[in-house]
């Protein structure tokens, strides 16, 4: 994937933008009038406390959620997002944080499934799953992200927390997505898990991959983001460059859901 | 998890998916138990292991085989069929009303017998995976209503009259080897195929494993499910042409309690209740045990009604190892 040019990045049109975006549930607006939008090569980072409307919200762009309201545009044409498939079709990847993976199978089962790549036998009377393929490109896969893994052919469920989370992570990004959605990939694992799923992503930032990461620990946010979105009980509370804000500050806003006015880099230093 | 990686990161890149250790010694073992059992019959009744009897062990587990190899599929995806039974009493029933009633070919009989057990899995399917219904409850409804079919077609009585070419898929035998053992090889070889060389087996394994992961990775989950079920309704109408050449007519009410047998087959054999797990040579050597401790209990002369209840002990205990195994699974994630 080919890192954009600062010049023409301005022009370019986002990989998805979403307008006006409402969803409610019964009386409670999950969503209300909230426009989000992911740039090139962008990591953007999507805040806000418990209820705030994150997980619905990508939802919506994974087609696992229809909007009471809004628009959704990917690459500057409007789209319909109706199933998970769809959403798949149009670039789009999200690696929930749980049922990402099938742990009784292993790794190459997991990555290629429902793609699995298949060979001919006595001149196309028989395809045989490409075994030796399969695991040829698992391995050139885990060893670009550098995700260490010994044994591809352990059944999922021998590896650690934040190994499988890589692992769900890296069979999006085989996917040749435009746009991964992560929702809060490095909770519930180990500070070690965490630094392993943390330098995942570093890694397919450098490589110009569009992210975005749900999470609660603003460590992560600050390390890997370049943008933050905070969402307060379904409204938009900022959307800024993670230059524009520090660690309190953020927190102050996930709290209060006032916006408050950018940092200055130059008072700081 | 330590002691696995050892072996396993000794193996070239590349390498043919490894055949995992631990499934491999469950199935040894239960190869030394079948052994082991052939042993102890011979010890309480000397004369007992002769090249006859094993033969004999061998052809009538051929029916259960069939069965447990059909039933695994099924339970690796995480469901249950618990029609398989009547269902291959309808299927047979529908052969012999085809075959002696309206006088069809044999070949045609034989294709009625699948298409029967075929259309009962589909309708099973239908509800299950797309009606979202409980496999348990739907499949139990089937039992019913197959067993009901099977008696109102027959008249409840058994059907007479096959021609004598098919006394040969019950008791022939090709260079000493019994047909319907060769059947059953013929069988496993196809659905050994059909685990891991197809997209179905592949994702029976996947269902089984997580269902929602499987269609979250675009698979078609229902249609899937679907056909596992007919697989499963196919099996019992290919054991129900054995079946029915073993006893040279259609039997409406004998297939009720088989799918005891392959279940508890299917278990011994290392196939896990909660899915994901399992594997055609564990449903056959599971089958072939069940027909070893059948044989044992004929011949040390207990009646069928203990052999039920020997049978039913023996499933509930195998169910009962494979939830501690399985517990024990769970408790290696770190
Ligand atoms: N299926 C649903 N039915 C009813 N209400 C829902 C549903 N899904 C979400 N909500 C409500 O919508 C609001 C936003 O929920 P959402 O899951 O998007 O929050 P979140 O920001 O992801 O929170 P968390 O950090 O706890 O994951 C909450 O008030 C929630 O109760
Ligand atoms: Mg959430």
């Amino acid at each position: 994937m080919a890192l954009h040019t600062p010049g023409g990045a301005r022009s370019a049109p986002p990989i998805v933008a979403m307008r006006g975006i409402s969803k409610h549930y019964g009386g409670v607006a999950a969503l209300d009038k909230v426009d989000f939008h992911v740039g090139r090569g962008e990591v953007v980072a999507l805040l806000g406390d418990n209820g705030a409307g994150k997980s619905t919200l990508i939802k919506i762009l994974a087609g696992a959620v229809r909007a009471d309201q809004g628009t959704v545009a990917i690459d500057g044409r409007e789209v319909e997002i109706g199933s998970p498939a769809q959403s798949k079709a149009l670039g789009i990847e999200t690696v929930y944080q749980d049922l990402a993976l099938c742990d009784n199978v292993d790794v190459p089962t997991n990555i290629f499934l429902g793609r699995e790549l298949r060979r001919p036998l006595l001149g196309g009377v028989l395809r045989l799953f490409d075994r030796r393929r399969m695991a040829q490109e698992t391995r050139r896969l885990l060893g670009d992200l550098r995700i260490n893994i010994a044994d591809i052919h352990a059944p999922v469920r021998d590896f650690s927390g934040g190994q499988r989370q890589t692992i769900a992570i890296a069979k999006a990004v085989y996917s040749d997505a435009n746009l991964i959605i992560m929702d809060e990939p490095t909770a519930a694992l180990g500070v070690a898990q965490q630094e392993q799923v943390l330098s995942l992503i570093e890694n397919l930032r450098a490589r110009g991959e569009a992210i975005v990461l749900i999470s609660h620990n603003m460590d992560d946010v600050m390390r890997v983001a370049d943008r933050v979105v905070i969402l307060k009980t379904g409204r938009l509370v900022t959307d800024r460059p993670v230059s524009d804000v520090d660690r309190q500050q953020l927190v102050r806003m996930i709290v209060s859901g006032v916006e408050e006015p950018p940092l200055r880099r130059e008072v700081l230093q | 998890m330590m002691e696995k990686s050892v072996n396993l990161t000794a193996r070239a890149p590349g390498a043919a998916p490894r055949i995992s250790l631990r499934k491999n010694i469950e199935k040894l073992s239960m190869v030394f138990v079948f052994i082991a059992l052939l042993l102890g019959m011979e010890v309480l009744q000397s004369g007992f292991l002769t090249l006859d009897n094993i033969s004999l062990i061998f052809l009538q587990a051929a029916v259960r085989a069939i069965l447990a190899v059909g039933a695994m599929l099924v339970i690796i995806s995480g469901g249950i069929d618990i029609s398989i039974g009547t269902v291959m009493s309808l299927s047979m029933v529908v052969m012999g009303v085809g075959v002696i009633d309206l006088g069809l070919p044999l070949g045609l009989g034989f294709a009625l017998s699948v298409a029967t057990g075929l259309l009962v899995g589909m309708l099973n399917g239908l509800l299950i995976a797309y009606a979202g219904l409980p496999a348990f409850i739907v499949t139990l409804g089937m039992l019913g209503i197959a067993q009901g079919v099977a008696l109102t077609v027959s008249n409840g009585s058994s059907l007479y009259g096959f021609p004598e070419s098919f006394e040969v898929y019950g008791g022939g035998t090709l260079l000493g080897v019994p047909v319907p053992v060769l059947i059953m090889i013929g069988f496993a070889l196809l659905m050994l195929f059909v685990f891991h060389q197809t997209k179905l087996g592949r994702y029976a394994f996947t269902i089984g494993g997580n269902e929602e992961a499987t269609r979250r990775a675009g698979v078609d989950v229902r249609r899937y499910k679907l056909a596992i079920y007919m697989v499963s309704g196919a099996t019992a109408g290919l054991a129900a042409i054995i079946l029915a050449a073993r006893i040279n007519s259609a039997h409406p009410g004998i297939g009720f309690g088989y799918e005891l047998d392959a279940i508890a087959a299917v278990v011994i054999g290392g196939g896990s209740l909660m899915g994901g797990r399992g594997s055609v040579g564990g449903a056959i050597i599971g089958a072939l045990i069940m027909s070893e401790i059948r044989f044992a209990l004929n011949v040390l002369g207990l009646s069928p009604f203990i052999q039920q209840i020997v049978v039913g002990v023996i499933l509930i205990a195998a169910v009962w190892l494979d939830t501690i195994r399985s517990r024990r699974v769970v408790g290696r994630r770190s």
